[in-house]
């Protein structure tokens, strides 16, 4: 009984100095100044496990088709590039003014510290984005093949040089009429 | 009556919302591709089955053309009328549900 109280007191002192510490205004909330490790931690973590499970049950359609490189490509550059780069670019204002820094996606899957990286998490956080991250909901503005055509371009942009990048995201006409 | 003016002023502000969201906007900021690189380069060195390839060449298909290329045209050369995969209706096709399973919540 008294070890059931002494948990109690403690659980009741626990939130309320986490409630304290919340509304003491002391946590620095500046983009310039990192997050401490332990809540780095715990946002990595909600963040791979709620895109995990919000994710898993989408069908990924085949991305190897060229038509969607060809969708995808200018898209990225519009909406993607200035936080997430492009070949021969290592960093940009964006990339480096967010908190947490967003991934480099022209670099292979693991190498930028990202474990949400299937294709299926990819639409998922394309078309939801990612609440207090920077990271917008592409979907209110852009339907799923759209978002599937990026997420394409995005699973070939590791391999591509900045000349392959610059043809596939240039927008034409004829690439209009192709991507609708 | 007011309330049907509220209803079509709103989905005309909307559907302008999503015209600004339209491709074709973005094509007057955006440079034209180097295609008169590409058709300057050794394409027997090129692997034609490469996605990323067959994408390049379907991209300045009219621009080599012009540029003069007659390289193996038939390789080149995508069906652009063939709809992509992600069209045919069972991969989304263009609606916004994601076959209805990404987001349980």
């Amino acid at each position: 009984m008294q070890i059931l109280k002494l948990l109690l007191m403690v659980s009741v002192i626990a939130v309320v100095s986490i409630f304290g510490f919340v509304y003491s205004g002391l946590y620095p909330i500046g983009a310039d100044d990192s997050h401490t490790r332990v809540v780095y931690w715990a946002l990595e973590t909600l963040l791979e496990r709620s895109v995990a499970n919000a994710s898993k049950d989408i069908v990924v359609p085949a991305l190897d088709d060229p038509k969607l490189l060809l969708a995808g490509g200018p898209d990225y550059n519009e909406m993607c590039a200035s936080c997430h780069l492009k070949p021969g670019k290592s960093e940009s204002d964006l990339s480096l003014g967010l908190s947490p820094e967003p991934p480099n996606l022209t670099i292979s899957d693991g190498d930028h510290g990202d474990d949400h990286d299937g294709p299926e998490q990819r639409f998922w956080v394309i078309k939801h984005g990612i609440k207090a991250s920077g990271m917008p909901a592409w979907g209110l503005t852009h339907d799923d093949q759209r978002i599937w055509a990026m997420v394409a371009f995005i699973q070939k942009l590791p391999e591509l040089t900045p000349f392959q990048y610059q043809i596939l995201t240039a927008r034409t006409s004829s690439n209009e009429e192709h991507s609708h | 009556m007011k309330t049907k003016i509220i209803v079509l002023t709103t989905a005309l502000l909307v559907s302008m919302l999503v015209a600004a969201h339209d491709p074709k906007e973005h094509a007057k900021e955006s440079k034209a591709p180097d295609c008169q690189s590409l058709a300057s380069m050794d394409h027997a060195k090129m692997d034609m089955d490469d996605p990323v390839m067959k994408a390049m060449f379907a991209k300045c298909k009219d621009a080599m053309s012009e540029y003069g290329d007659g390289h193996d045209k038939e390789n080149h050369d995508m069906d652009m009328k063939d709809t992509a995969s992600v069209k045919d209706g069972d991969h989304d096709g263009g609606h916004n549900d994601d076959h209805g399973h990404d987001d349980p919540h």
